[in-house]
């Protein structure tokens, strides 16, 4: 396994993913940080090292919140995302779309959440069957429903916000 | 006619079905409202998520490269290290106390004893740590002016193209300057209270410790591979690829020198 390369090619994605589904920059970093450290002290073929970098950087996601003693969850936490300047009203209606994208992967179950976000960074169907643990065959049924659920609740949930405006 | 499930559906959407599948399940399609009209959904609710997603991205910190994970993995395993060395030598002298317990005033007490103190300065919070870089003047660090009190520094020869500058417990009132330069090594110029700081080189690092007030002026050859500027082992500046990248208190930023705060920094990792 050629480290750096596989660092090269596979730390962006792992970082969107985390950041993603925590919110937080720093822990996104950290834990992909600590994801790879993993990996260089448990070598594996190129072909498995992404499946394998997903699941143990999502089970210190799944530990870092279990280990938390803050009321709120962390997919809900929302930050002002740094960008380039944007002018007050732009930045408010983004960070209110940003929290509202939040609010409803929070509100799906993990597996659901998971799969989206591996699905997001090209993961095929044997490699997210491989990571949370379901049969291949099952993996579109799964992904189909999650899609669903997060497409309903992510319309609901803009029609509320366009009415409160 | 019997309906493609959605899962199907979806599988012919994101390319795994194979070619045979894909030819039925798009025939059927074309001749199937309802799978067409489901088909559809299920693109729009793909293209929601997709959009939705987006809106989350922020760009990684410049600062996470694979040598920081190999430095990371490699912290992990002297601590291992160490912490095996104590464990080991504490047993040893479990057993030795045990034995000079049954002979008073032995050799061996006496010994043990001793020992033991050793042992325990090695847990120590302060203890140097055991892969701790020697202390200047190193054979790779040429002091380059001490001439007077004002002013210290050094320059630090690369390893492998990289440099590591390391700020332990930095007074308030400590600013760091870095800039793009040409040459070989990096260079370290402290004045001010800064002056009075500790230096210790090692290949490819340097340690400047308890800075006081003041300004290091960093030099980074453009040419490196890398140069990480760490404060109480948080990155605060970053050098990859010519471009300097540099996070929380920055005072100013600049293509070719960032200037900041090393005192009550935001690390980006």
């Amino acid at each position: 396994m050629n480290f750096d390369e596989v660092f090269r090619r596979l730390y962006p994605s792992l970082f969107r993913y985390l950041y993603r589904l925590t919110g937080d920059p720093d822990a996104a970093d950290d834990i992909a940080q600590e994801s790879f450290a993993r990996l260089l002290r448990n070598p594996l073929p190129e072909a498995e090292a992404k499946p394998w970098l997903f699941t143990v950087a999502t089970n210190l996601v799944r530990d870092s919140a279990r280990k938390t003693t803050r009321r709120e969850r962390i997919l809900e936490r929302v930050r002002p995302t740094p960008s380039a300047p944007e002018a007050p009203d732009a930045a408010t209606e983004r960070n209110e779309r940003v929290a509202l994208v939040r609010q409803v992967l929070a509100r799906l179950s993990e597996r659901d959440r998971t799969l989206l976000l591996m699905r997001g960074e090209g993961f095929t169907y044997e490699e997210m069957a491989r990571a949370v643990g379901v049969a291949p065959a099952s993996v579109g049924t799964l992904l189909a429903r999650a899609l669903r659920r997060f497409a309903a609740a992510y319309r609901f949930e803009e029609v509320g916000d366009e009415a409160r405006r | 006619m019997k309906h493609v499930d959605e899962g199907t559906l979806l599988a012919l959407l994101d390319g795994e079905l194979n070619d045979g599948e894909r030819s039925r399940v798009e025939g059927h399609v074309e001749a199937c409202e309802v799978c067409a009209a489901q088909l559809a959904e299920l693109r729009a609710a793909s293209d929601d998520l997709t959009a939705a997603l987006a809106l989350l991205d922020v760009p990684a910190p410049a600062s996470a490269t694979a040598w920081a994970v190999r430095r990371r993995a490699s912290a992990r395993r002297v601590l291992f290290t160490r912490r095996a060395l104590v464990r080991a030598a504490a047993m040893v002298l479990g057993f030795a106390a045990v034995g000079s317990a049954a002979i008073p005033d032995s050799p061996v007490r006496t010994w043990a004893a001793a020992a033991w103190r050793n042992v325990a300065g090695l847990t120590r919070p302060n203890a140097e740590p055991a892969a701790a870089p020697v202390e200047a003047p190193a054979p790779e660090a040429t002091p380059v002016s001490n001439a007077t009190p004002a002013e210290a520094g050094l320059m630090v020869q690369p390893e492998n193209g990289r440099v590591i500058v390391s700020v332990e417990s930095p007074a308030a009132g400590l600013v760091a300057r870095v800039r793009l330069a040409s040459g070989p090594r990096v260079a370290i110029l402290a004045s001010g209270e800064a002056a009075t700081a500790r230096f210790r080189t090692a290949p490819g690092r340097v340690d400047v410790v308890t800075p006081g007030a003041g300004e290091l002026v960093i030099d980074v050859p453009a040419s490196l591979l890398e140069m990480t500027l760490e404060v109480d082992g948080r990155v605060v500046v970053a050098m990859a690829g010519g471009e300097l990248t540099a996070s929380g208190g920055t005072i100013n930023g600049a293509r070719n020198e960032v200037v900041v705060e090393l005192a009550g920094s935001d690390p980006v990792n």
